[in-house]
């Protein structure tokens, strides 16, 4: 699903965009932290990743606050949210592909990532496309 | 027939309409390509027509090049190269096109800023699907509301567009046209989805608000009073062909938000003032002629308030204040405001010359733009000085400032800091003329003349001279000891060019001071409220603040000069106040930020200031910009500014004891 993909590429970018930012000796860039961090929040939140979201909402206030210790220590929060979701996304992928059926994908996965809203329709539509792809059928039940 | 035309149409546009809103073209910017892809997946599923951009500028050039090829714009709020809501103004006010804004952000303050810039809605992401699903209802109603307006207005034109009946109808009389409209809008209603539909499709060429066209009215707007400027009146007064009435009313609404906003942000920011100030030079210009119209204005009691907008908007370019003054000024003034979004816009958006842009400019254009602008203003100083100017809108700073300077004088012609002073001042002499006229009543007619008298006589023997710089300061140190009223601004004029001479050093300097001309610019303005020896003072300010720049004297040094100038003036408290205001403001200039804050305190002084001061500043800025564009950049502008703005409200009479001596003693060899 390449909006997956987009989405982790532009996820790692922005992560090592913010650690080389934090790594600075000299004076770190607040506002460019700021920026990275609400990028990846809209893309987070597009995404229906919702851990990493609101890891991200944590960095902003440290990032606000300008706190570099508690901004590093968000950081590492992050990573460890954005590899979970890799994991778990890349896992619904095979999941879906191989038992060419959406609903178990899906129920797996939300409960995996205690999504509290419902899964990106975007995703979903993808999620589809593919399994229709691999020769599955797309159960209407919810 | 616009009937057979339109059923043709609407038989081309039918199998859209029937599928509206499928088939609804949308543009997405984002710079988040996650997001991106996304939006435009759901678009997709939507069974809209997607396009999509992650860079603002690609947004707008695809807007541009294919005027109908969009019904709805998304756009995210947070982008690096442009910010959301600026590009949400400039769609606003050259397509017209319904705006979308998106952000995570979901802060009151941000959505509040998405509603006042224009968009017509506010998404939080994750955008969801089912609101996607509705962006239609905008496009919908973002045409129904100009039909409204349409049909309200009675345009001439749009007879394809509109039912032909809303033509007949314009031309009848009132009376009829109530019951035009009912019927019109029942038939409307009726053929309201087809309607719309082919409406939206065949829909008006939007118009295009090129500068001119923006200019034209502007000046329309001005000429008729912000206040009184109906759409149908301007339309008259722009007299172009193809304009409807509706398109003006849209034009109008968008233009009075923009005021809006400029008259509440503009304190705020800093930026804004320093464009101002750096406006100010075309301001001067304009000021001069907007000090009749503040007069105007105060008399309608419109000034107070207004003018702070007014003469933001006359920094734009958009002389809305001054209804008295002649449109030709005004759109040399607007053309120049235009010309110098362009200028600044580095980037090269020449399309950049609606007003917005020149707000735009405003928000965020650094320092540097202003020299640019001063190139720009001076051009326009130029033009709407001499109204008989014909001052071609210069892209190149460098070839304006020669044509400027020529005007002017050649000795300023070689710094184009020098061109920028010198168009300054030779516009403000030259406003101060066409001002003075005017302003004869307020009593200043005679300075005025007097000014421009000078500024004449000045460049005369400048212009005699020949181009350097420091033989135009000679003529004008002889004769500013004179003190008449238009010596001193002389010498600001001479300061600037014996400046000139200065030019190897001063160059950097000068375009520096160009900012700052902008400053002084603002800054007399601010000091028209203090009334009385005009020119001179600020001159004298300006001259002393810009000598003191040169040679980097301290800060204080700057505001003694200037308030040497002011006692050289003529004892002239004011002028002193404003010469200081000037130098901060030139200080602002160049320094953006900090000045700012102090410059927007002058500006909005100068908004309540009287015409009569505002016309008088305007000249004395002329040759106070001058010496203020010689400011070096690196003069200690916070310092200065301190001092300046201390300066400024300790209008101190004593200070009139300057005299150009105060400002000869700058390290200027004159």
């Amino acid at each position: 699903m390449e909006v997956a993909s987009l989405f982790f590429e532009d996820c790692e970018k922005l992560i090592n965009n913010m650690a080389i930012a934090l790594e600075q000796k000299q004076g770190v860039d607040f506002k460019q932290i700021d920026e990275c961090i609400h990028q990846l929040k809209g893309s987070s939140s597009s995404i229906g990743a919702m851990r990493v979201k609101n890891a991200c909402i944590a960095f902003r206030s440290f990032s606000g606050a300008q706190n570099r210790e508690g901004c590093l220590r968000c950081l590492q929060q992050l990573s460890h949210e954005y590899s979970l979701l890799k994991n778990k996304l890349q896992t619904l992928f095979r999941v879906s592909v191989a038992s060419r059926c959406l609903y178990v994908c899906l129920v797996i996965f939300c409960r995996e990532n205690e999504h509290a809203e419902p899964f990106p329709d975007v995703l979903v539509f993808q999620l589809e496309q593919q399994i229709v792809a691999a020769g599955g059928s797309i159960p209407r039940v919810h | 027939m616009s009937i057979s035309s339109s059923t043709s149409t609407w038989k081309a546009g039918d199998t859209i309409s029937d599928q509206f809103p499928a088939g609804l073209r949308v543009l997405v910017v984002d710079d988040d390509p996650t997001c991106l892809m996304i939006l435009e997946k759901m678009l997709i599923a939507c069974l809209y027509k997607v396009t999509k951009c992650n860079r603002a500028e690609t947004a707008l050039s695809k807007l541009r090049e294919n005027k109908n090829g969009y019904d709805i714009v998304l756009s995210d709020v947070h982008m690096p190269d442009m910010d959301g809501f600026k590009l949400l103004e400039h769609i606003g006010l050259e397509m017209d096109l319904p705006v979308i804004m998106m952000s995570a952000d979901d802060g009151k303050q941000v959505v509040m800023k998405g509603v006042t810039h224009g968009a017509c809605d506010y998404l939080i992401k994750p955008v969801r699907i089912e609101a996607l699903k509705n962006i239609w209802q905008h496009v919908v109603r973002k045409r129904k509301n100009e039909w409204k307006e349409f049909e309200q207005s009675g345009s001439v034109e749009e007879g394809d567009r509109q039912p032909k009946q809303s033509d007949d109808a314009d031309y009848s009389s009132s009376a009829n046209e109530g019951n035009w409209k009912g019927s019109k809008r029942r038939k409307d209603e009726e053929e309201e989805t087809d309607e719309r539909d082919d409406t939206s499709t065949l829909k008006k060429p939007r118009v295009v608000w090129s500068v001119e066209l923006h200019q034209q009215f502007v000046a329309a707007v001005n000429q008729l009073g912000i206040d009184k400027a109906v759409p149908k009146k301007i339309l008259e007064l722009m007299n172009v062909p193809g304009l409807t009435r509706e398109n003006v009313a849209s034009h109008l609404q968008k233009y009075r938000l923009y005021l809006r906003r400029l008259s509440g942000v503009s304190q705020h920011q800093s930026n804004l003032s320093t464009i101002i100030s750096a406006q100010d030079p075309t301001f001067g210009s304009l000021s001069s002629l907007s000090g009749l119209d503040l007069q105007t204005l105060a008399a309608t009691g419109q000034l107070p308030a207004q003018s702070l907008a007014r003469l933001q908007a006359a920094g734009l370019g958009r002389a809305t204040a001054k209804s008295g003054i002649p449109i030709t000024l005004v759109d040399q003034r607007n053309i120049f405001s235009f010309e110098n979004p362009k200028l600044r816009f580095g980037e090269g958006q020449q399309q950049h010359m609606t007003n917005k842009q020149q707000v735009n400019l405003l928000h965020g254009i650094p320092t540097t733009m202003e020299p640019k602008q001063l190139v720009s203003l001076r051009h326009a100083a130029q033009s709407v000085g001499n109204m008989n100017m014909q001052v071609p809108p210069h892209g190149a700073q460098s070839s304006q400032n020669n044509p400027l300077l020529m005007q002017m004088g050649q000795q300023q012609q070689q710094s184009r800091g020098q061109m920028l002073v010198d168009s300054t001042i030779n516009h403000a002499p030259r406003l101060s003329s066409s001002m003075g006229q005017p302003i004869l009543s307020n009593g200043m007619a005679t300075n005025v003349s007097s000014r421009n008298g000078i500024p004449e006589n000045i460049r005369a023997p400048g212009y005699s001279q020949t181009p350097s710089m420091l033989n135009f300061p000679m003529n004008h140190a002889s004769e500013l000891p004179g003190n008449c009223f238009p010596l001193g601004s002389t010498p600001g004029v001479s300061n600037l060019t014996s400046k000139g001479a200065f030019q190897e050093d001063v160059n950097s300097e000068i375009k520096g001071s160009g900012g700052f001309m902008p400053s002084y610019d603002v800054f007399n303005d601010l000091n028209q409220h203090k009334p009385q020896s005009w020119e001179l003072q600020n001159v004298g300010i300006a001259f002393d603040t810009s000598q003191n720049s040169n040679s980097l004297q301290g800060n204080l040094d700057l505001t003694q000069s200037a308030l040497g100038q002011q006692g050289f003036s003529s004892g002239q408290m004011n002028g002193h106040n404003r010469s200081a205001a000037v130098a901060s403001k030139a200080m602002f200039s160049t320094d953006d930020v900090k000045e700012l804050g102090s410059a927007q305190n002058v500006n909005q002084h100068l908004n309540n200031l009287l015409v009569d001061n505002s016309i008088r500043v305007k000249s004395e800025r002329v040759c106070d910009t001058s010496p203020a564009n010689i400011f070096p950049d690196h003069f200690g502008q916070d310092d200065l500014m301190s001092a300046l703005l201390k300066q400024q409200e300790s209008v101190a009479s004593s200070e009139n004891e300057f005299d150009f001596d105060g400002y000869s003693m700058n390290n200027i060899p004159v």
